[in-house]
């Protein structure tokens, strides 16, 4: 994939994020829930995986993507290029091992 | 007698020249801190979204096993003091990141490129999204104090 391209995704991913983030940190705030910690109970969670799969895939992929080529790009500027690869491939196997864990957990939960 | 060559800039310096203040030779402006700030804040929450999907996992092994996480989290005064640093991370990193996307993506709010001069300059960062920074940076402080009002409040510490 072109370089140009992959910047772009971290653009949009960017963006998506800012809405969906800002949706997730409200479902855990007086506004939309009677408060934090009454959010973070077990069956209030539960109700939350179920109803809100789709949003927590799709935050779980963005935030992913966006987080991980963050920091290959980190790693890119500082690491020679034969290490820059080597950073390329580990963080992509960390994101699809991140990515089925956190999607089996939002399978079993919903 | 010659013009001194001025030193070309490198892009692939190395950790040393992120830890070097002098190089390259630009000024500390509000938008080197931001982007400083957007990297260390970046790093973070890249760790801390792996240690989140790890912790949230937790749910799907029963009741038992998640309480026991959230109240290993919730007894630790450390632990709501960090779910508040945490929060204000998140607010700079997704506030200057808008600031971010309008002006580097869409070009929003950066100034016109003037004439290059040696050393260079970065004319075209004095746009409107110097401003929008500043707002951001207004905006977020008041969230991350109500974000602390809420934690704090809820840890019966207020």
């Amino acid at each position: 994939m072109k370089e140009s391209t992959v910047q772009l995704i971290q653009y949009l991913t960017a963006a998506l994020l800012v809405a969906l983030l800002a949706y997730h940190v409200l479902q855990h705030t007086p506004v939309l829930e009677e408060g934090y910690r009454v959010s973070l109970e077990y069956e209030n969670v539960v109700k939350h995986y179920a109803n809100e799969r789709t949003v927590l895939a799709l935050l779980l992929y963005a935030a992913l993507f966006h987080g991980l080529n963050g920091l290959r790009a980190i790693l890119l500027e500082v690491l020679p290029s034969s290490a820059g690869k080597a950073a390329t491939i580990l963080l992509i196997l960390i994101g699809i091992a991140a990515a089925y864990f956190g999607t089996l957990t939002i399978v079993e939960v919903a | 007698m010659p013009r001194k060559k001025p030193k070309l800039l490198d892009n692939r310096g190395g950790l040393r020249h992120h830890l070097n203040p002098s190089y390259p030779r630009a000024r500390w402006t509000a938008e080197r801190w931001a982007f400083i700030l957007h990297r260390l804040t970046g790093i973070f929450l890249a760790v801390y979204l792996l240690a989140h999907i790890f912790v949230t996992s937790r749910v799907a092994q029963g009741q038992g096993a998640w309480e026991a996480i959230m109240s290993s989290i919730e007894s630790n005064p450390l632990g709501v003091v960090g779910e508040w640093i945490l929060w204000g991370v998140i607010v700079f990193h997704g506030l200057n990141g808008i600031r971010l996307v309008l002006a580097e993506a869409l070009g929003i709010g950066v100034g016109d490129p003037r004439k290059l001069k040696v050393p260079p300059e970065p004319e075209s960062v004095y746009g409107k999204q110097r401003a929008l920074l500043w707002i951001f940076v207004v905006l977020g402080f008041i969230a991350w104090i109500v974000g602390g009002i809420i934690l704090f409040g809820e840890a019966g510490w207020l």
